[in-house]
Formats: C-alpha cells, sequence, structure tokens
C-alpha cells in the first residue's frame, strides 16, 4: 500500500491561546513495499505523523492518501476504522500493552477486535505467533511469564495478527541485549520479504537505518527537511552532525580509510558493503 | 589493594526459575576504580547489582561492601553508601517538581532543611540541571530524567554508584549526557568514587578502568577494556557488542580475506589495511 501526504498541517489545540502547529506543509510519498526510515528528535513531529498514519488523528489541513482512501479533516470514523485496519503500530515498549490469559488470547484480541470470528482469529493468531518464532509451548502461558524478548514478541504478533500491509515500529528494540537488536531488525526484514509489508521505522539508530531502510524522511521542528535514499543522507557528515545525528560507524571508518588514499565508493553506509568493497580492492590491488 | 567490594562465592536463583541467576560467583573492585559489567539480557548482571544493595538476598556466599557485610542488620548502612541508576527514567521519580524529587533521599535520611537547600542546588547545578529545578519531571526528556536521578544520587554522597543500564533507553544525545556527567563526576572525586556501570553500550564500557564479563551466573572474563575487545567473536558468541573494528575483521573474515587475530584498534586497523594495500 503506497500513503501519500499532501501539504499536511496539524495544529495542536486548533482555535486555543494553546494553538501548536506540529507539522507544517508536509508532502511526501512512501512507495509500496519500501522500509522507510523516520527520522528525528524528540519533538521534531514524528510521533503525530505515526498518529496520523494510523487514523487516531486527522490533519488540520492537507490530505493523507492510502490507494483509495483519502483521509482529510472532514474524513468519518468508519473511513478512519477501515484504514486502521491496513496498518499495525508497534509501539515503544510494546509489551506493557500485554493484558490476556494466555499468549494466543493475547494475540486473538487483535482480529477479534475488528470482527474476525474467534476460529479465524485463533488461525491467525497463530500464523502471527509462528511469524515471530514463538515456539508452540509458550502459546499457552500467560504472556507474563515469558522473557522481555519474548513478551515483545508477543506483542508484536498481535499487530501482525491484523495482517496489515503497512508495519510501523516506534523504536522497536529499544532495551534489547545486542543479540536481541539483532534477531529483532532480522525478523522485520524477514517479514517485509515474505509479508510484502510497508515498513515505515522510527529510529534513533543510524546503524540500523544504514542496515535496514531504503528510502529515510528526516524531520526537524515539525517540517521535512530531507527526504533521500540512506546512501544520499549519510553522505553528508557535516549536516547530520549539524542535526545532532549520529553518523553510522562504517561511514567515519571509510572516510579514515579515504583519507590515508584508499579510494572507495561514497555510497557505503554499513558494515558488510565496507567489507566488500575492501576485499573488491585489495583482490583489484593483486592483480594490478 | 583496598577493595571497596568483595563478592565471595555467591549464587542466586529466582523462585519462579529453573537456573541459578548466579552462580558461585566470586568478584572484588578497588576503591575509585570505574568497572563496567557486561553480558547479555538474563546473564545475571541486574541481579549482582540488586545483591550488592540487598534487594535481593544470596541464597549462599557473602558480600562485603566497604568493609560490612550485606546483610539485614547492616543493610541501611550498605544501602547509604551505595546510590542506583535504574534503566527506565520513568520509574525512578518520585517528586512534584525536579527539586523536590532530588529533596527525597535526603528527606529520607533526616538531613535538616538548611543543608537540603545547599545540597539540591549544588548537585543539580553537577548534572547542568539547575534550570530545571521547578519543573516537572514528566515534561523532562529521558536524558535529562537520567540526570536529575544522578543528581539525587550525588546529593547523599554515596562512595559507590550503579548504573543498571542507566543509558539503555535513552537515544544518542540523552546517552552522551549522562555518561559525560557521570565522567565529569568521577574526574573529580577520584579515589573518593567507586562506579560500577552494568551495561550493553560498547562505548561507555570502554570508558572503564576493567571490564567484567558475565555469563549465566558466572565471571567469564575479565581485563582492560583493551584486553576485552581483543576477543572479539567470543563477545560476540556471547551475545555482546565489539568495537566497530572488531565488527569490520569479522565481516572480512567472512569474506576469506586475511585479517590479524590480536586486537586492532581502529587506528591500528586503518593502518593494516592501508599498509596491505600498499604492499599490493
Amino acid at each position: 500500500m503506497a500513503i501519500e501526504f499532501k501539504n499536511v498541517n496539524y495544529t495542536y489545540q486548533v482555535g486555543t491561546p494553546f494553538a501548536n502547529n506540529a507539522l507544517t506543509d508536509l508532502n511526501f510519498t512512501i512507495k509500496p513495499q519500501s522500509y522507510t526510515a523516520l527520522i528525528g528528535h524528540t519533538g521534531s513531529g514524528k510521533s503525530t505523523i505515526l498518529q496520523l498514519l494510523d487514523g487516531l488523528i486527522k490533519p488540520t489541513t492537507g490530505q493523507i492518501i492510502f490507494d483509495e482512501h483519502v483521509i482529510d479533516n472532514k474524513t468519518s470514523q468508519k473511513v478512519l476504522a477501515k484504514v486502521r485496519q491496513h496498518v499495525g503500530i508497534v509501539f515503544q515498549f510494546p509489551e506493557s500493552q500485554l493484558f490476556e490469559q494466555t499468549v494466543l488470547k493475547d494475540v486473538m484480541f487483535g482480529p477479534q477486535n475488528f470482527g474476525k470470528t474467534a476460529q479465524e482469529a485463533q488461525a491467525l493468531a497463530e500464523k502471527a505467533l509462528r511469524l515471530v518464532n514463538l515456539p508452540e509451548e509458550h502459546w499457552q502461558k500467560s504472556p507474563f511469564d515469558l522473557s522481555g524478548g519474548q513478551m515483545r514478541r508477543v506483542a508484536i504478533a498481535g499487530v501482525l495478527a491484523i495482517e496489515p500491509s503497512i508495519l510501523i515500529l516506534d523504536e522497536p528494540t529499544a532495551g534489547l541485549d545486542p543479540v536481541g537488536r539483532k534477531e529483532m531488525m532480522q525478523m522485520f526484514a524477514q517479514l517485509q520479504q515474505q509479508q510484502n509489508l510497508t515498513i515505515i521505522l522510527v529510529t534513533h539508530q543510524m546503524e540500523d537505518v544504514a542496515e535496514y531502510a531504503d528510502d529515510v524522511l528526516v524531520m526537524v521542528g515539525g517540517k521535512l527537511v530531507k527526504h533521500a535514499t540512506p546512501s544520499a543522507i549519510f553522505a553528508d557528515i557535516a549536516w547530520l552532525q549539524a542535526q545532532q545525528l549520529d553518523v553510522p560507524h562504517a561511514v567515519l571508518f571509510k572516510n579514515k580509510l579515504q583519507a590515508q588514499g584508499l579510494e572507495l565508493p561514497t555510497s557505503i553506509i554499513n558494515v558488510e558493503q565496507l567489507a566488500q568493497s575492501l576485499q573488491q580492492y585489495l583482490q583489484k590491488g593483486d592483480q594490478g | 589493594m583496598n577493595n571497596i567490594i568483595e563478592v565471595k562465592n555467591i549464587s542466586y536463583q529466582y523462585p519462579s526459575s529453573e537456573t541459578k541467576a548466579l552462580d558461585n560467583l566470586s568478584l572484588s573492585i578497588a576503591k575509585g576504580e570505574w568497572v563496567a559489567i557486561i553480558g547479555h539480557n538474563g546473564s545475571g548482571k541486574s541481579t549482582l547489582a540488586k545483591l550488592l544493595n540487598y534487594l535481593l538476598v544470596a541464597d549462599e556466599g557473602e558480600i562485603i561492601v566497604d568493609g560490612q557485610v550485606v546483610n539485614e542488620a547492616n543493610m541501611w548502612q550498605v544501602r547509604n553508601k551505595i546510590g542506583m541508576v535504574f534503566q527506565n527514567p520513568e520509574n525512578q521519580f518520585v517528586g512534584a517538581t525536579v527539586a523536590d524529587d532530588v529533596a527525597f533521599g535526603l528527606e529520607n535520611r533526616g538531613i535538616d532543611r538548611a543543608e537540603m537547600l545547599k545540597l539540591v542546588p549544588a548537585a543539580l547545578k553537577e548534572v547542568q540541571m539547575d534550570a530545571f529545578a521547578d519543573r516537572e519531571p514528566t515534561h523532562l526528556s529521558g536524558g535529562q530524567k537520567q540526570r536529575v536521578a544522578l543528581a539525587g544520587i550525588i546529593a547523599v554522597a554515596p562512595k559507590i554508584i550503579i548504573l543498571d543500564e542507566a543509558t539503555a533507553m535513552l537515544d544518542p544525545k540523552g546517552r552522551q549526557e549522562v555518561i559525560a556527567a557521570i565522567r565529569k563526576l568521577k574526574h573529580q572525586l577520584g579515589a573518593e568514587l567507586t562506579v560500577l556501570s552494568i551495561t550493553h553500550d560498547i562505548d561507555e564500557a570502554a570508558d572503564a578502568d576493567r571490564i567484567i564479563v558475565i555469563n549465566d551466573g558466572q565471571m567469564v572474563d575479565e581485563g582492560t577494556p583493551a584486553e576485552i575487545f581483543s576477543v572479539g567473536p567470543r563477545l560476540l558468541e556471547l551475545g555482546l557488542d565489539v568495537p566497530f573494528a572488531e565488527q569490520l575483521k569479522a565481516a572480512l573474515r567472512q569474506l576469506n580475506v586475511p585479517v590479524p587475530t590480536e586486537y586492532l584498534d581502529e587506528e591500528r586497523l586503518v593502518t593494516w589495511l592501508w599498509q596491505l594495500n600498499s604492499k599490493m
């Protein structure tokens, strides 16, 4: 599913003295099956965009277009509910939203809420639990008896069970250890491929942006200041630092090598690409 | 050397668990040392922090903090010596304002109000949060909240600060702010302050004098950051991060590029790659 923002503005508490412009003139398109990173500081407008994407709020002016659905200030709750079925959001620390007696029941809640029968919901829940690699032995346990990483997987299964075509991830690896973080990010990449999902990742982890995203939106003070590929974003180190955004380690290391006279492509942004370029470079030297 | 913390053969098993969280663990920490304890989630490192403070009671073994055995009789004195910053900035606020929150620990210890009026602003100034004294904690960023938590600890001047993944939930800027505040404090107090940092963050661990690696409730390695990082592949097996130079070496090794086995920091790896290139 493609998403298009057309001249979107959002003002909190419109018509009051506290009116606060959170988003200004946003125009961008997110392509179907893309993996888009949404980055920016606290207060840059990222959370407001998430709420708009999930139909929790409507734009003050402008339009958001999800394929055939157009959302503007006048859109009815009925249409919003329809759009919401296509959008799954994994909020920060999603495990804090678990509540049911068993893992399976918890994951079934979403589909049942959208009108599926118990039987259909169970089939969807089982499928989702397999997608997040949670072994069947845990399905009848209380979600609160699982480890933190497993609880998070249950919460993510709950989102996948509604079979969204757009999956929004808000800092999905916060609080996980390095291995847990890597497993989780690889799981999302795999899900995107298998389920043809459009992924929108909200993150501070530039290493993850460099590793997984194919498109990047940079928000500053409610405005979209850059929309480009990760290679293009990370090519401008001075700009990143001015925005107080981290520079991926591979980019910094590549620059050190370039300073020593090694000719490496500027498009390198992660460790695998750097290793591959170095291997090719060294081989070429071998032949020459 | 004068050890401020002595952990002798301690074991601990959570009532709901089938395995021991800590298994016959022994270690010591010298007065004034900055030690990082690393290990993946569930390795037992946070359990150790709670045992040191008598928030949990060891099944076996003995812990001595600043010359006192950690037990029920001594627990209040021991807790007075240790300040802890926990992982979640949301979970450690009790005051209605930033200043109230910092005063909480002092009130608990029955410090004079006149004294508190001096200590609270001084502690907030230490972490550069003095401008926020009258603010509500809810409106602060994560890094600011953790710095206020740190100010609450500075105000009571403990001999030991334990950071239990204190930066894990912060964005890069917040993380740098907190680490900078701790570094500054350690620099000022020198041997009077012992820092125990339980962390996943490899950059935070690199600041320490010594790193202790814990896995399955046991100490599997200890040494200076350079010594520990030189066993990069092993750290990866234990589910831990390694410095970037080690990550790159691992990626090159996978592509059959012969790389040196000893630890190279970034500068040395650049030199090594450059020499390899010029030889060809």
